[in-house]
This record gives C-alpha cells, sequence and structure tokens, in this order.
C-alpha cells in the first residue's frame, strides 16, 4: 500500500509540470499586462517606474525563460512576491486557506450527513411519496444557478427576515469578543455560505446514493442478511450501503477541485476573505504570481482528491488491492 | 411423525408493469421434524418464491395473496416484521444457489458469522467468535483462522457453501430451506456438500426442505417428494412412488431427465 501511494505520488510530477506549463502559457496568452493595467492610465506613474516594474519582474524576459525561472523557485516552495501588494505569496495563501478549506469541510461533511441518510431513505422506499419529494427537489436544485439562489437566501433570511449576517466572515467588533462569542460570531457568518456551497452536491450526492442503493438492495447477499433475521435497519445500513457506496467514494474524489471553483463563486457572493475571492483578485489584477500559486494549489488538491478517494476505495471494498 | 411446518394454500403474485403473474399458485406442503422433503421442478415453476415466501423475504414487487405458513402449529404470516425476524436465521435458516454471491463481498467470513450469533444468541463479541470457528470446524474447514479473516471472494465457491452452512446452522435451527444448495458447484464438490448435509441433519437433527430440478439428488435424500409445475403442486409422495409410477407428465420428464444424464 505505501508503495502504491508513493508511485502515486511520484507519478503526479509529470502531470503538475503539464499543468503549469499550459496555465503559464494561457495566463501569458491573455490580453491584459500587469505593468500597464494601473499604471497606464496614471499620470503619477512614470514610464521609469513601469520599467523597473517590468525589471524587477523579468516580464521583459522570453516567455520559456520566465517559465523556467518560476519553475526553479516554486520547486522551493517559493512562488515570488504579488505584483499587486509585494506580499509573499504564501503568506497571502496561508492567511486565506483556513476560511476556504474550513468553508469546504463543512459542506462537504453537511452533504454527506443530509444526503447520504435521504438518498438511503428514497431508495428503500423507492416510488413512493418520499422518493417523489426529493427527486422533484433534487432536480430542482440541481436546475437552479448557486449564485441566483445565494442572492434569494441572502435577500430573504437577512434582509427580510434579519435572522443572518448578509456577509463576511465576523462581525465589525470582533475583536473585542470573547473566544466563545468568536466561535458563535463566526459560525453565524457561516451559516448561509454553507449552506449555499452545499447545494449542489447535495442534489448529486443524494441521486447517487439513490441510485446505487437501489442497485445493492436488489443483490443477493441482501437475501441473505434479511434470511439471518437481521432488522431492515442493519439490512440497509451495514449490508447494503458498504456496497453502495463506492460510487460516493469516486464523487468526494471528483468533487475536491470542484469545491475550489465554487468557492471563487460564493466566496465573492458573500464576501468571504477566502482563496476563492483572492484567486478572482488575482484574476482581475493579472497577478501572475499569484494566479500560477493557485493553479498549482488547484492541481495539486484534484491529484490528491483522486489519490484519496482510490485509496478510500480499498477501504470501503475488500475485492480492490494495489499493488 | 410430528408435524414442522405445514403450508396450507400459499398464493404469491408478481406485479409487472402490464400483468401479474401467479408465481406461486395455491402450494400446499408439510414437513414432519427430522424429515427431508424435496421440492423439485424445472426453473420458473415457483421453488424458490415457495421459498422465500415462507419467511417473507420475497422481492420488492412480489405479494403474497393469501396462504398459511405454520410453524408448529403458528401462522407465522400473521406476525409482525420484527417477531418474523425473531424467527428468521433461529429457527428457519436458508441456503442458497451461489454462496459467493450470496455472501456478502465487503465483510469478512468471520464477521457473517459471528454477526448472526450476536443477533439471535446474544452473546459478546469474543464469545460469538469462538463459537463461529467451531462451526468452521465443524463444516470440515481445515484452517479455520485463515478463512475466519478471509472474504468470500478470496476462497472457492465449494469453500463458501461450506461457509454459508456453518452461518445458516449457527443458531440451530429446526428447519434448513436449501435452495439448489450445489448447483453452481462442480459434481465432486456437489458431493461433498450433499455428505456434510446429511452428516450434520444427523448430528443435529433438523428438517430439511430441499429444492432442486435434479432427481438424482432427491432420489438419495428425500423420503417424500413434491413435484412443482407453474406455481402448482402437481405430484407430491414418497420417493419410491415417485420414482417407480410418476403420474403428471412433468414429473416423468424430471424423471426421464436424470435417467438420460445417467446413461450419457
Amino acid at each position: 500500500m505505501i508503495n502504491y501511494i508513493l508511485k502515486r505520488l511520484l507519478g503526479m510530477i509529470p502531470v503538475l509540470l503539464g499543468v503549469t506549463v499550459l496555465s503559464f502559457a494561457i495566463i501569458n496568452l491573455a490580453p491584459g499586462k500587469f505593468s500597464t493595467l494601473d499604471q497606464a492610465m496614471n499620470p503619477k506613474v512614470s514610464p521609469e517606474y513601469q520599467m523597473r516594474l517590468v525589471k524587477a519582474f523579468n516580464l521583459d524576459k522570453p516567455l520559456p525563460v520566465r517559465y523556467w525561472l518560476w519553475l526553479k523557485s516554486s520547486i522551493c516552495f517559493d512562488f515570488g512576491r504579488s505584483f499587486s501588494d509585494n506580499r509573499l505569496i504564501m503568506d497571502k495563501i496561508a492567511e486565506r486557506l483556513p476560511v476556504t478549506v474550513g468553508i469546504n469541510v463543512l459542506s462537504l461533511l453537511f452533504v454527506f450527513l443530509v444526503a447520504i441518510p435521504i438518498g438511503v431513505k428514497a431508495a428503500t422506499k423507492a416510488g413512493g411519496g418520499f422518493d417523489t419529494v426529493t427527486t422533484y427537489f433534487s432536480f430542482l436544485l440541481l436546475a437552479a444557478p448557486t449564485f441566483w439562489l445565494a442572492l434569494l437566501l441572502m435577500q430573504f433570511f437577512c434582509i427580510q427576515l434579519g435572522w443572518l449576517p448578509i456577509s463576511g466572515i465576523h462581525s465589525l467588533d470582533f475583536e473585542y469578543f470573547s473566544p466563545l462569542r468568536k466561535v458563535w460570531d463566526i459560525s453565524w457568518h457561516l451559516i448561509l455560505p454553507v449552506f449555499v456551497s452545499s447545494l449542489g452536491g447535495f442534489a448529486v450526492i443524494s441521486r447517487y446514493m439513490r441510485s446505487s442503493m437501489m442497485e445493492a438492495l436488489n443483490q443477493p447477499y441482501i437475501y441473505t442478511a434479511r434470511a439471518k433475521g437481521l432488522p431492515q435497519s442493519q439490512v440497509v445500513y451495514k449490508h447494503a450501503l458498504r456496497n453502495a457506496s463506492l460510487p460516493i467514494v469516486t464523487m468526494i474524489g471528483l468533487s475536491i477541485p470542484g469545491l475550489l471553483g465554487g468557492s471563487v463563486i460564493f466566496e465573492s457572493i458573500f464576501a468571504l476573505p477566502g482563496l476563492g475571492q483572492l484567486f478572482f483578485q488575482a484574476v482581475m489584477a493579472r497577478d501572475m504570481p499569484l494566479i500560477m500559486a493557485e493553479v498549482v494549489l488547484g492541481a495539486v488538491l484534484t491529484m490528491l482528491g483522486n489519490l484519496i478517494a482510490d485509496i478510500s476505495y480499498a477501504y470501503v471494498d475488500p475485492r480492490i488491492r494495489y499493488k | 411423525m410430528e408435524k414442522l411446518l405445514e403450508v396450507k394454500n400459499l398464493k404469491v403474485d408478481f406485479q409487472l408493469d402490464d400483468r401479474v403473474i401467479h408465481a406461486v399458485d395455491g402450494v400446499d406442503l408439510r414437513l414432519d421434524k427430522n424429515e427431508t422433503v424435496v421440492l423439485a421442478g424445472e426453473s420458473g415453476s415457483g421453488k424458490t418464491i415457495t421459498a422465500l415466501a415462507l419467511t417473507r423475504i420475497l422481492p420488492r414487487n412480489a405479494r403474497i395473496v393469501s396462504g398459511e405458513v405454520l410453524l408448529e402449529g403458528k401462522n407465522i404470516l400473521d406476525l409482525e416484521e420484527r417477531q418474523l425476524s425473531l424467527i428468521r436465521g433461529a429457527r428457519i435458516a436458508y441456503i442458497f444457489q451461489e454462496p459467493t454471491s450470496y455472501l456478502n463481498p465487503v465483510y469478512t467470513i468471520g464477521e457473517q458469522i459471528t454477526e448472526v450469533i450476536i443477533l439471535h444468541q446474544d452473546k459478546l463479541r469474543k464469545v460469538a467468535q469462538v463459537q463461529a470457528k467451531k462451526l468452521l470446524e465443524a463444516v470440515q474447514i481445515g484452517e479455520v483462522n485463515r478463512v475466519f479473516s478471509s472474504y468470500p471472494h478470496q476462497l472457492s465457491g465449494g469453500m463458501n457453501q461450506r461457509v454459508f452452512i456453518a452461518m445458516s446452522l449457527a443458531c440451530k435451527p429446526g428447519l434448513l430451506i436449501c435452495d439448489e444448495p450445489t448447483t453452481s458447484l462442480d459434481v465432486t464438490i456437489e458431493a461433498q456438500i450433499l455428505k456434510l448435509l446429511i452428516r450434520l441433519k444427523k448430528e443435529m437433527g433438523f428438517s430439511l426442505l430441499f429444492i432442486t430440478h435434479n432427481l438424482a439428488i432427491a432420489n438419495k435424500i428425500a423420503s417424500r417428494i413434491y413435484v412443482m409445475y407453474q406455481g402448482k403442486i402437481v405430484e407430491e409422495g414418497l420417493t419410491a412412488k415417485i420414482f417407480n409410477d410418476p403420474q403428471h407428465f412433468h414429473t416423468k420428464e424430471l424423471i426421464t431427465a436424470y435417467q438420460k444424464i445417467g446413461k450419457l
């Protein structure tokens, strides 16, 4: 198993190289240069200053040379400094990572805690009232754009009812709160973002759960479980669920990169200081080093997600063993 | 002889999209204590559905329309699901056709046997595990510890059927229902499994309802035979009588088939 994991980790290196080459090229092909974006219209910026910027960030060198320079420093986890505020990229990412990871982990948990029981229940009573209602509801959720739902929910819960804060990660006077109050304040602010970011996954996972559960419940070993006298709950949750959970494990692996992409949208809507928002701002400012660092992070997360899914397979299903 | 099981006018329907199929159409059966009875018939004659209906573990689209299943005089089809599940596995146990697919692929053999002991005998896990290993010895499995911690896919079909027998007999049921338990196995293994079943039956003293389409087996083990055809019992009688003087054409077909195979 250890050997398998090491082999997979080594296999990631060429993929990661490919990802960086492509993204480096695409970003540089995109119109608009950092050196001309803010400064061109600003009379206070002299052409000399512009030249200094260009030199400082090696923007006068040809593309392959710049890629090589970037690669050399990135290998040592030095992603350089941001064009926008000259701070270290690693620092900028590190301070925003907890928000994004926190929200995504919470929403994943929420999705699994709610979607799996719903899918299971719908499968055991397939064709019944509960199944019909959840089927329509999940198609509705799949069809509705998240940003639109987010705005509707904000309008309803934050403005009309005034129950939840509308944006941000904490209140203005946060620094003066007691530790307990701080935790409460953050949780309060996270309810809506976590809920909204779960909705899509929620619909997909409950559908997948339903169909793979229905398949598992028709397998011969389910008759055995019933013939043994096990109560329905154990037949479903012990004997069928574990067999039905393989596709769900795949979904987790596949949903990890999607989470980072989704963060760009809802962090912008809810004004949350996370990686998604940072990425969005970086793209708008043509902040090359920052964009590259985020792309690398996204690629690493994607590959790790797949690796985790493959390892979990072996845990869930003993017939799968890696050499 | 003391009566163990009596089935009266059992009817099971399958609800398909456009029509209803009467899979079991008024079946009457009787089984005495310690007796071995064979339920014979071609594929699709309703043997398996009859067996599953006895403890109501039918597929979703099947429905028991009418009938009684009297276990020691008490109709168990009237029971609530909860009470009936106390009987399943404890007083009536099953062995199925393809052991490898009827065992759960994601749990170890040990876990699957231990589970049923804990369920019906309310024992501590440690105690149940010791008991499960003894059962594996009783069905003549050599490397008990290895098999105990194996998964079904790591064992052969014959080995899995031994495991299945151990699992089904774990709670000493009064009635064992075997639904073509050797059909998926090759002949040498088939003979071993049958011998094992006969020996265990002698030792433990349960009644055996054996479902098969193979009258050669029926001839060896059964005291009486029921022949089923298109959802109905078309002939019943002592084994010798069925073989010497078959009445129904389907019984004759089954006997000729068995004789033809003998001549091959």
